[in-house]
């Protein structure tokens, strides 16, 4: 279906149009937002919201992009939002733990909270710490030409750049990466 | 580890990442976005009259306000004018 008449349709209301909408757009939201946050969990809950964005905002949509570009772009933003609310919960976990807030909340719930499944997020947690060094432009880059499918020219799309832009900002985000992650690895050492 | 094992295991990190396989969401996750879109419509509309309502509020908190304002300054300045015109008076008087 038309880009154009599929907007129009969902801006009429119609159920069938946001379904198919949904459903052309799901996987890659899903795997884009999961790319960013390696946890499926979240991933899934952060790409409901981009699909909750992009209806309440459809409206407003004029067109400049293409309509997958726009979608991918919220799914971007939502997930970078994500990363940052866990770093500042991080942040009051780490106060929490130095005040045995842990400990009370435990004794509170009557016992110890069940240990959390092993994610992605655990094994690959050095990974995203030096992933978290870089620049919002250099992860993006980075983290979607990782991403099943999108073409660097579809990535400087998304980032309303260039594509000789996003070569030099994947290069430099691996190679800042590398460094990042040896230096973790060296302190954890 | 010397430099030699964590530049290679640099490279297995990074590799792992770039090799995630891809996930196919659960079989709910549908019907929980349904769901969620339903809800943010009535939150929305829910939250927009709301917000309209502490709107109109504040207008007409600030209209009293003005119009309290107004009605006390006119009745100072009243007096102020009766005051003044009693003390002239007053002077022409003592002058006389």
């Amino acid at each position: 279906m038309d880009d154009g008449l599929l907007l129009n349709k969902i801006k009429l209301g119609d159920k069938v149009a946001l379904n198919y909408l949904i459903n052309l757009y799901r996987g890659r939201v899903i795997n884009t937002c999961y790319k960013f946050l390696l946890d499926k969990e979240d991933a899934e809950d952060v790409s409901q919201e981009v699909f909750i964005e992009v209806y309440q905002s459809i409206r407003s949509f004029r067109g400049d992009s293409k309509l997958s570009t726009w979608i991918y772009r919220i799914a971007v933003t939502k997930s970078l939002d994500e990363l940052k609310k866990r770093n500042r919960k991080k942040r009051i976990t780490s106060f929490g733990k130095l005040l045995h807030l842990d400990d009370l909340t435990n004794w509170i719930a009557g016992g110890s909270a069940p240990d959390k499944l092993l994610h992605e997020k655990e094994k690959m947690k050095e990974v995203l710490q030096a992933l978290s060094s870089l620049p919002d432009s250099q992860r993006i880059a980075f983290t979607l030409s990782k991403v099943e499918g999108y073409s660097n020219a579809e990535i400087a799309e998304i980032m309303n750049t260039s594509q000789l832009a996003v070569e030099s900002l994947i290069s430099r985000a691996k190679k800042k990466t590398a460094e990042e992650l040896k230096q973790i690895l060296k302190n954890n050492d | 580890m010397n430099e030699q094992e964590i530049n290679n295991l640099v490279a297995s990190k990074i590799i792992d990442f770039e090799s995630i396989k891809s996930i196919q969401p659960s079989e709910d996750w549908n019907n929980k976005l349904i769901d969620r879109i339903g809800t943010s419509k009535e939150i929305s509309m829910s939250s927009l009259s709301k917000v309209s309502i502490a709107v109109l509020s504040i207008i007409v908190m600030i209209n009293v306000g003005f119009a309290f304002n107004k009605l006390q300054s006119n009745s100072s300045y009243k007096k102020n004018k009766e005051l003044q015109v009693i003390s002239k008076e007053l002077l022409i008087n003592e002058i006389l």
